[in-house]
């Protein structure tokens, strides 16, 4: 992942001092809450018009990382960088947007109501309608906010981020709550969104949302970067491939060179996987050795993301 | 990264940015708004006190050449206001407490923008009770002229500032309940104590001597004092200020608190 700096050259705007900005810049922030360190040393560069996901388990400092972006909280060393200004100018000028995390909305007032609140505090806001129809909300602004679904509350909270009409938008865990139509439905709005040339971060458990639509995936895990690429340079962090195959004990296959370990299938049991550090070399082994004859249906895969974020993040696997 | 050439996110639009100023005059009329839509709370403020003006001055209304009436008016204007100003200030709190303030500041609304709207929305939906009282009052026999009149609003009005700020600052300290059932109690004990419903002198001296204390007992000797003249209580002045400095440094310690212990 080296940084491109030809980029820059690309933007249309005459003024020097934005062409090399970065949209978000981290560097070395650190927060501890009590004895609890969110935060430890977290350095992050994300470019004008990148789509980045933020992965990792709950506490990984990802919501943390968000409400620095924006303000809310101060890091307790380090500098946060929007489009070159603090986050706090940032914020007040409307450089970036946010989708707070079950952010907060006032439960007797009508969709329309508090939007309008929202809206007139904006530097410089995207029109009401617009917004509306961007986050396809049309049938909730009579609505009373307390009477939304969690899947709709989210679509708010989405037309909320869009008001400021932000070059930088952040969107925390923005799909909890939706079902899978909703959650479909949301990321083709989001896409028309970022098609304008908005930087989109946002953070999520799902994995697959992570794969698809970031062309960047950052894994976050106690407080720092601990993989940065895209989905399937993070997939490849384990390294090697994935062989399963039948007529063979995990044992015999454990013991075959390249081969790093070998388990049954949790609900198929005369299938082996194994993950292999040489898959080539296994294979090698295994077709020219005494399990020739016997084993079968043989499989080589890459490892999904899934895997990749379960190894990444197994504090365990430290150890071994 | 060819997208960039297209991208509409090339100069920050800042020159166009509203002031801080122009912000907290929006946010206090948004909630303003919201405020006054609420009928229950409309309801609650201006149905009160009007009810026990009306009661009150059937009863005692005749003493004192008919005075007394407009003292009961003074009165149940302020305690009007009081009960606007403290459940308007818990209440704009609990949104606060809610984390609706993150949405805020995240919109640009800056804290202490936040707490300057909060206090000129609670002093905008107080009026209405201490008008409602005011015209009530002349329409069942109050003699004033309408200088002395409209000057016992502003008075009142204005009098009525710490305990706004004793409702923000509740509303900040107490949790959800606990801050509505707080807000009820403070509001009783400030009436009671004010002299609002009876008269201070009819209760024990040690009562009257916290009531002296109290900001509603001057409140309430400052609107006799605009609507029937006198020699000005500047005790009251001096009482009224010294809440109002010092509530007002508590709002600003607990926002900074609010602001900042969010914890994940």
């Amino acid at each position: 992942m080296t940084t491109t700096t030809s980029s820059a050259a690309a933007t249309t705007t005459t003024t020097t001092a934005t062409t090399t900005t970065a949209a978000i810049s981290l560097r070395g922030l650190t927060k501890h809450y009590g004895s609890v360190r969110a935060l430890d040393g977290l350095d992050l560069e994300i470019r004008p018009g990148e789509i980045v996901a933020l992965l990792g388990p709950n506490g990984a400092g990802k919501s943390t990382a968000m409400e620095m972006m924006v303000g809310l909280a101060t890091p307790d060393d380090g500098a946060v960088s929007i489009l070159g200004a603090d986050p706090a100018t940032a914020t007040r000028t409307g450089l970036i947007g946010t989708m707070l995390q079950a952010g907060a909305l006032l439960p007797d007032q009508s969709v329309r109501s508090m939007l309008r609140m929202l809206h007139s505090l904006q530097a410089h806001p995207m029109p009401l309608a617009e917004v509306i129809a961007q986050a396809d909300i049309q049938d909730l602004v009579g609505r009373k906010m307390g009477a939304l679904s969690g899947g709709q509350a989210q679509r708010v909270r989405f037309a909320i981020a869009l008001l400021g009409d932000p070059q930088v938008l952040l969107l925390d865990e923005p799909t909890v709550g939706m079902d899978v139509g909703a959650r479909r439905a949301f990321w083709d709005q989001m896409r028309d969104v970022a098609a304008t040339g908005r930087t989109v971060v946002f953070a999520t458990h799902h994995l697959d949302e992570a794969e698809r639509e970031a062309r960047r995936v950052i894994v976050m895990d106690r407080g720092r970067v601990v993989a940065d690429g895209t989905g399937a340079e993070i997939s490849a962090v384990v390294a090697g491939r994935v062989i399963t195959l039948r007529g063979a004990a995990p044992e015999q296959i454990a013991a075959l060179p390249g081969v790093q370990s070998a388990a049954a299938d949790e609900t198929d049991p005369r299938r082996v996987h194994a993950v292999c550090s040489d898959s080539d070399a296994a294979l090698a082994a295994l077709f020219t050795g005494p399990l020739a004859a016997d084993v079968h249906e043989v499989l080589v895969s890459a490892p999904g993301l899934e895997e990749a974020f379960l190894r990444i993040t197994d504090h365990e696997g430290d150890a071994r | 990264m060819t997208t960039t050439a297209a991208t509409t996110t090339a100069v920050p639009r800042t020159a166009a940015a509203p002031s801080a100023a122009s912000r907290t005059v929006r946010y206090a009329l948004h909630t303003t708004r919201m405020t006054v839509t609420n009928v229950m709370f409309m309801l609650f403020t201006i149905a009160l006190p009007v009810g026990m003006y009306l009661l009150f001055g059937m009863m005692f209304g005749e003493a004192a050449d008919g005075q007394a009436r407009g003292m009961i008016m003074v009165n149940m204007a302020a305690y009007g206001g009081l009960g606007a100003a403290v459940t308007a200030g818990t209440q704009i709190q609990e949104d606060q407490r809610s984390g609706f303030l993150r949405q805020l500041i995240v919109a640009g609304l800056s804290p202490r923008s936040f707490l300057a709207g909060s206090v000129m929305a609670a002093s905008a939906v107080i009026l209405p009770a201490l008008i409602a009282v005011g015209l009530v009052g002349i329409a069942t026999g109050i003699e004033v002229g309408p200088g002395s009149f409209l000057a016992t609003i502003v008075v009142l009005w204005l009098g009525l500032l710490p305990t706004i700020l004793i409702g923000i600052v509740l509303g900040m300290v107490l949790k959800g309940g606990t801050a509505m059932a707080g807000g009820v109690i403070t509001m009783m004990a400030m009436a009671i104590f004010g002299g609002l419903w009876m008269p201070l002198e009819m209760f024990p001296s040690w009562m009257q001597q916290i009531g002296q204390a109290m900001p509603t007992y001057w409140i309430s000797q400052l609107g006799q004092w605009s609507m029937y003249g006198g020699e000005l209580p500047v005790t009251g002045l001096l009482v009224i200020g010294a809440w109002t400095v010092v509530l007002g440094g508590l709002c600003a310690l607990s926002l900074r608190r609010a602001v900042g212990l969010k914890r994940r």
